[in-house]
């Protein structure tokens, strides 16, 4: 690639070495974190071999051994350029392909047998490497990715053909080192005596995995001839590009903002589809076809909102205005990612430390306080009573200083008022207070003993099984008797037959606070005729008989 | 070389993950997945054309006053719940009881769809249908009827919507007059700049209620109803409870299915399911006798 690049390289002896970059003291290194006298070899080229020089030979011995030596920093960006290249070419080979590390693709190279073989195979890539100006390749044919690779490096030939079913075997007999070992475990290897890959897979996995855990499992799988990795078909990237030539020059801002307008809908219409969000946008000027701005635009978060973008163009053109007129403009989404759905966490509200909630959720309980009062945005919790109405009460999200002090003092002379003794501290913390529609008194919840009921019936038995939705005021209504069981009920202007009755739950007592004697139905209510089996429309309700009042009331449906 | 081949085993759990998600939605629902539908869990409501409830659109839940769709609902919360997904309910008639939805965000729900599998198995714990969560949210708005504004309900929908906190926001329209086609298309202007998908409940049945049927504006509608016949279970005195069955539609882009949802639910002649924990009651009873 880069004798390439550069042809003055070219039959010299040249090694790669690690990138500089800078660290936060400005001071220069490489991105293994060692000094240049002490940076390893990435990678040499033919002519620097026959002069002695190694991968992963330290530069100031490869200098010393070969003093016409070059050496050049790894570039990611020129490296993926040509990988994509040449994937690009590869692709007429076989349809799937996949790029490894810099210089190694994985290809198909299954049912060959009727287009002329698998040497015919080799013979194609290696052609097809060579018009795109790659003379060294290399290749190797196997079972799996891993028995290939090793097949490649055999340097005596030019491609080299494992058997079908035969990788174990060929593998068997070279030295682990050809492993993905760390140093450490081919040293302890060496030191058990196991030099080959052969000896490696006759060891017994469990052994090998509970001595040298996930590496150990994956090092016996390849020397085994087992290997997962396989060749993909390969993903085109799509470009998210629109250029428009405009008929005359253009200068002025607003002219430009309308040009840009329409170019940015229908691109980020296309993101939209595609799932996808900008990172990264590139405006480009041309003056004919001449291009004379190029301004990459990065993005603090990813966005496909046309308005926003446009918005963040202004900006750049309002800080780095034009130089001069241009006849054609082009934005490119260069850098893209997926769109991300998920909402931020919601930390706990009624924490009195409003700190680690984010600014939209202070926000927004704001405005619920402000127009709704604190008791709008509530959540359900249980509460130890029997009755429908005191079975749970809503504890408020927002607790202001104030609210909760009054909720605190309430409840303190609610307890001194009933002689009631005070609770545990655990209980404590969990005491609300709620205003039952039912009955208009305030009552003191009892924490669930959520432990024994989920003994006793499980964890179904914490909640209800059908919904109940609740009349605000229970609806008083009508009932037919036939045979002393109700056998009709006029509710909401008209009569239904009541299809199914359940047997009643009589319930009485709360005596010493509002005296309660009720007995409870769940009725199976329709339409229909009496004598129709077939449901028009029915609906299961709740349905009470008040013994004081010798009313009946609807309380609700169950839906 | 011991990170990468964890990384590339995660990778690959992902992907089959993926593929498992495709054969059986809803159950392979994972927090930190980027999903432009929420799955139901409920294979009808999955795999048909609405392929779950999508998000930046307005759905419509509707049916019967008692019709089993609050229900099914409560069910599809807890689970989503479990995944971490933050569920915001406008209860804009104050009809839910808390009890019935206390235990939600812990993924416990009562009527659960019978081919619904969300808790992470204990015998294997390796093959857990859905990583179980339990940081999603579960909060109601109520108590809007007595303030004087007609219209709170609506803007709170509104603002929860805008706020872009919540992953799904419930609006309970019944009983509700003014839910016209000028109140969609301001909502689904806020979805635009949102992510919440926002399920409108709607009450359809005109023998007990009068909302209009109309659809406009909604992109999928889920319509329910009890199947016949509804099977009972008989005590020793009579029947001790019923057992309905849900059945359930789809509509979306002039497309239907139809399906029934199995519910393991069941209303009983008792009020209320768990069993009474004994001695509670004794203090205040005594107190009560000073008093």
């Amino acid at each position: 690639m880069y004798q390439k690049q550069e042809p003055q390289l070219r039959n010299k002896a040249l090694a790669l070495v690690p990138a500089r970059q800078k660290n936060a003291s400005d001071k220069v290194s490489y991105s293994n974190g060692s000094a240049f006298s002490r940076i390893q070899i990435l990678y040499c080229s033919t002519f620097a071999i026959k002069k002695g020089v190694r991968t992963g030979m330290k530069l100031s011995e490869a200098r010393a051994i070969c003093n016409d030596l070059v050496w050049q920093e790894y570039d990611a960006r020129l490296c993926l350029k040509y990988q994509t290249s040449l994937v690009k070419e590869l692709l007429s080979c076989s349809p799937r392909i996949v790029a490894r590390e810099p210089g190694v693709f994985l290809l198909d190279a299954q049912g060959r047998k009727h287009l002329g073989g698998e040497n015919k195979l080799c013979r194609d890539i290696l052609k097809l490497a060579s018009k795109c100006g790659f003379i060294d390749g290399q290749i190797g044919i196997a079972d799996t990715a891993f028995g290939a690779l090793i097949a490649s490096k055999i340097k005596s030939r030019r491609w080299f053909i494992v058997s079908a079913n035969k990788d174990a075997s060929f593998l068997s007999t070279l030295p682990i080192t050809h492993l993905p070992l760390s140093p450490e475990f081919q040293h302890v290897l060496h030191e058990l005596g196991v030099k080959t890959m052969g000896q490696l897979a006759q060891l017994p996995v469990d052994r090998v995995i509970a001595r040298f855990g996930e590496e150990g499992r994956i090092a016996h799988e390849l020397a085994s001839g087992f290997d997962l990795n396989q060749p993909q078909i390969p993903v085109i990237e799509k470009r998210f590009a629109y250029r428009v030539e405009l008929g005359g020059p253009i200068e002025a801002l607003n002219q430009t903002m309308f040009v840009m307008k329409s170019m940015l809908d229908k691109l980020t219409s296309e993101l939209a589809t595609a799932g996808l969000c900008a990172d990264e946008l590139t405006v480009s000027f041309f003056s004919d076809e001449d291009k004379f701005d190029e301004r990459p635009i990065r993005l603090i978060n990813s966005s496909k909102h046309a308005k926003f973008l446009l918005e963040v163009l202004r900006l750049s053109l309002e800080s780095q205005p034009l130089m001069r007129e241009f006849t054609g403009i082009e934005i490119c989404v260069s850098r893209h990612s997926k769109e991300v759905w998920n909402q931020p966490s919601i930390t706990d509200a009624s924490n009195k430390s409003t700190d680690s909630t984010p600014e939209s959720l202070n926000l927004l309980l704001q405005r619920f306080i402000t127009r709704l009062g604190s008791d709008a945005l509530v959540k359900p919790t249980a509460n130890d009573q029997y009755l429908m109405e005191s079975s749970g009460f809503w504890q408020p999200v927002i607790q202001t200083q104030n609210s909760q002090t009054v909720e605190n003092s309430h409840t303190e002379s609610l307890q001194s008022k009933r002689g009631t003794t005070p609770l545990v501290e655990n209980e404590k913390e969990s005491t609300h207070t709620l205003k039952s529609n039912y009955s208009e008194m305030d009552l003191v919840t009892v924490k669930v003993n959520s432990e024994y009921i989920k003994e006793t019936s499980g964890a179904s038995g914490l909640v209800s099984n059908l919904v109940f939705k609740k009349n605000a005021v229970a609806v008083p209504v009508l009932i037919e008797f036939n045979d002393a069981q109700p056998a009709a009920i006029r509710y909401h202007g008209r009569w239904h037959y009541i299809k199914k009755i359940t047997i009643p739950e009589c319930l009485s007592g709360n005596w010493w606070e509002n005296p309660l004697k009720r007995s409870y139905y769940t009725v199976l209510l329709d339409v229909s005729n009496a004598e129709s089996k077939v449901l028009e429309n029915p609906a299961v309700m709740s349905l009470f008989h008040d013994h004081d009042s010798s009313t009946w009331f609807v309380d609700g449906v169950f839906d | 070389m011991n990170t990468s081949s964890s990384v590339i085993m995660k990778e690959n759990v992902a992907a089959l993950k993926e593929q498992f998600e495709q054969l059986f939605p809803g159950k392979w629902q994972l927090k930190d997945q980027n999903q432009r539908n929420l799955y139901t869990g409920i294979r009808s409501l999955d795999t048909g054309p609405s392929r779950g409830i999508a998000r930046k659109h307005i759905s419509e839940w509707s049916g019967a006053p008692s019709s089993g769709k609050s229900t099914l609902l409560r069910a599809i919360i807890a689970n989503w719940c479990s995944t971490g997904l933050h569920i915001v309910y406008v209860d804009a008639a104050n009809k839910l009881i808390p009890a019935d939805w206390a235990y939600v965000e812990q993924g416990i729900s009562g009527g659960t769809p019978l081919n619904t599998v969300r808790q992470r198995s204990n015998k294997f714990p390796g093959l857990s249908l859905v990583e179980t969560h339990t940081d999603g949210r579960f909060w109601v708005v109520r108590n809007l009827i007595n303030k004087g504004h007609k219209q709170d309900a609506l803007w709170a929908t509104e603002q929860l919507v805008r706020s872009n906190l919540f992953d799904v926001v419930v609006f309970d329209s019944t009983e509700s007059p003014i839910l016209n086609s000028r109140f969609y298309a301001r909502l689904q202007r806020s979805l635009d700049s949102s992510k919440a998908a926002l399920l409108i409940i709607k009450d359809i049945d005109q023998k007990f209620q009068t909302n209009s049927q109309s659809t406009w504006g909604c992109s999928t509608r889920f319509t329910f109803s009890w199947s016949n016949p509804i099977s009972f279970e008989y005590g020793l005195n009579g029947i001790a409870a019923m057992m309905p069955t849900i059945s359930s539609s789809v509509w979306k882009n002039g497309m239907t299915n139809s399906d029934e949802v199995a519910l393991g639910a069941y209303a009983t002649n008792r009020l209320f399911t768990h069993p009474q924990v004994p001695d509670r009651r004794v203090p205040k009873a005594r107190t009560t006798i000073k008093k």
